[in-house]
């Protein structure tokens, strides 16, 4: 399991559905397909039954490139933290 | 997108746009390059209108944007229903702290508000986001960076008298943290402002709500239903997706369009809509536009088959099966419109077939990642693509809806 730090930024493009804000997240990669081009990750960002209100609108496991996930985790020059 | 298939698409969109009813939407990839299907395919509609009306129809307009908006990370975070542009800009990194008004009618700008800029990214707070404007007010949200906490506020700023004011803010938990998740877009009509916001109902239990503002004398009503993306319709009116049951597979909420009386009283649950995963909702005088997903993907399946259901004013209903993941869906005065990460579609009224305005080359496209943008307010309607990298604010359209 590796956890990752990303960046997202308004006006810039979001993954998994997230809200066009400036966002710093974890998100966690539980495995690769394509000898590591696809990586496939769980988002805590996903509406949770425990707290009652569980919408649809954010995937709790989603895939995404490799070459994407590292342009995330890498916004504006600077790589954020990455723990595995 | 590079600039070539940006003004191939201009012209195909321009080609489209002209005669009214589309027989069959703007095809293929600008480039050739193997997109997916260029249209959702449609599912059935009933019931047929016997004769339609004289269909509406797409009328560019030209922007302009001055290069002082441009810079600064300058984006289009929304349009009001005078197809003026509403314009974040962010002097310390990424941090939008500054909201400008454009008016691409006669090139002037109106400075709404400008947050001290902080020392740092690191240092930053808040942000500016989520704006919402018509001719009386606009309006934004300003929300922290982490999505474990939606702690928003919402801010109003009066045109005709300049006046700034904190309508509303998140409605925190015992311990005085904000519900985890995200807000809706604002809907604007008059006077009155409505969105959605996740809210912490007691220990351990938030809830989806949605909140109504009466702008003019700082009055917010929770409304108490399980419920998400309001759309004002009308002075007496508003349509949200509400929770009808709970999806057995997945513990998840299952959902359609409701209206909501704004004078108050219980939601009404729209029939036309069977119970579904929504995932966006949007409605307006020409009907309603909801996306939903076949089920929730799960660590064995992150496939997530998704549609577009939409109900026209003239109460015929039709279904579209979405070629990629979803995207966001809005509706305006004559059209509605929905995306997916990929595509932008409009069906302007009285058009039996919905307009593609805008693919993503396959060899540009990104899974997983949304790459389009739209805003939609009165008859306007916006769309661009997002790139991986940078803003092209040549790629930027606006077009009004023109009805007969």
């Amino acid at each position: 399991m590796i956890a990752a730090d990303t960046r997202e930024h308004a006006g810039g493009p979001h993954f998994n559905h997230h809200p066009n804000l400036a966002i710093a997240h974890w998100t966690s990669i539980r495995g690769y397909d394509g000898s590591g081009a696809v990586h496939h990750y769980q988002d805590p960002a996903a509406n949770t039954t425990v707290l009652g209100s569980a919408w649809a609108n954010v995937l709790p496991y989603f895939s995404m490139s490799a070459t994407n996930g590292w342009s995330f985790m890498t916004q504006q020059g600077m790589t954020y933290g990455i723990v595995w | 997108m590079s600039g070539r298939p940006a003004a191939l698409l201009a012209l195909a969109w321009l080609l489209a746009s002209c005669g009214g009813p589309v027989p069959s939407p703007v095809a293929g990839s600008p480039s050739g390059s193997g997109a997916r299907p260029a249209t959702p395919s449609p599912g059935g509609a009933s019931p047929a209108s016997p004769a339609p009306p004289a269909a509406c129809r797409l009328s560019d307009v030209a922007l302009a944007v001055p290069a002082g908006l441009q810079d600064l990370h300058g984006n289009v975070n929304g349009v009001t229903d005078r197809g003026e542009l509403l314009v974040l800009q962010s002097h310390v990194g990424y941090v939008t702290d500054t909201l400008t008004v454009f008016d691409p009618a006669t090139g002037a700008s109106t400075l709404v508000v400008r947050r001290p800029a902080p020392s740092s990214e690191a240092a930053a707070t808040s942000q500016v986001a989520e704006a919402a404007g018509d001719l009386g007010w606009v309006v934004w949200i300003e929300i922290g960076f982490a999505l474990e906490h939606d702690d928003w506020r919402l801010w109003s700023y009066n045109r005709g008298t300049g006046a700034v004011r904190e309508v509303a803010k998140f409605d925190p938990g015992p311990d005085g943290q904000a519900a985890p998740g995200w807000g809706s877009d604002v809907s604007l009509l008059g006077d009155t402002a409505a969105w959605s916001e996740p809210a912490m109902l007691g220990p351990n239990r938030m809830g989806q709500r949605v909140y109504v503002a009466d702008l003019r004398t700082g009055a917010v009503r929770r409304l108490g239903a399980e419920a998400q993306w309001p759309s004002l319709v009308s002075p007496t009116e508003l349509v949200a997706a509400l929770q009808v049951g709970t999806d057995p597979a997945s513990g998840g909420v299952l959902a359609r369009p409701a209206s909501f009386p704004l004078a108050g009283g219980r939601p009404v649950p729209q029939a036309w809509a069977p119970p579904a995963l929504v995932v966006g909702e949007a409605a307006s005088s020409a009907g309603t536009v909801v996306a939903s997903v076949a089920r929730v993907a799960t660590a064995d399946n992150v496939s997530e088959p998704a549609q577009v259901l939409t109900r026209g004013a003239d109460g015929a209903t039709r279904t579209y099966q979405l070629p990629g993941q979803w995207g966001p869906v809005a509706a305006g005065t004559g059209f509605l419109a929905w995306s997916d990460e990929q595509n932008v579609w409009i069906r302007p009224a009285g058009q039996a077939e919905p307009t593609l305005l805008l693919t993503t080359p396959a060899d540009q496209f990104a899974e997983s990642v949304t790459q389009v943008d739209i805003h939609a307010a009165g008859p306007y309607f916006l769309w661009r693509p997002v790139p991986m990298q940078g803003y092209d604010w040549g790629d930027v359209r606006l077009a009004k809806v023109v009805c007969p």
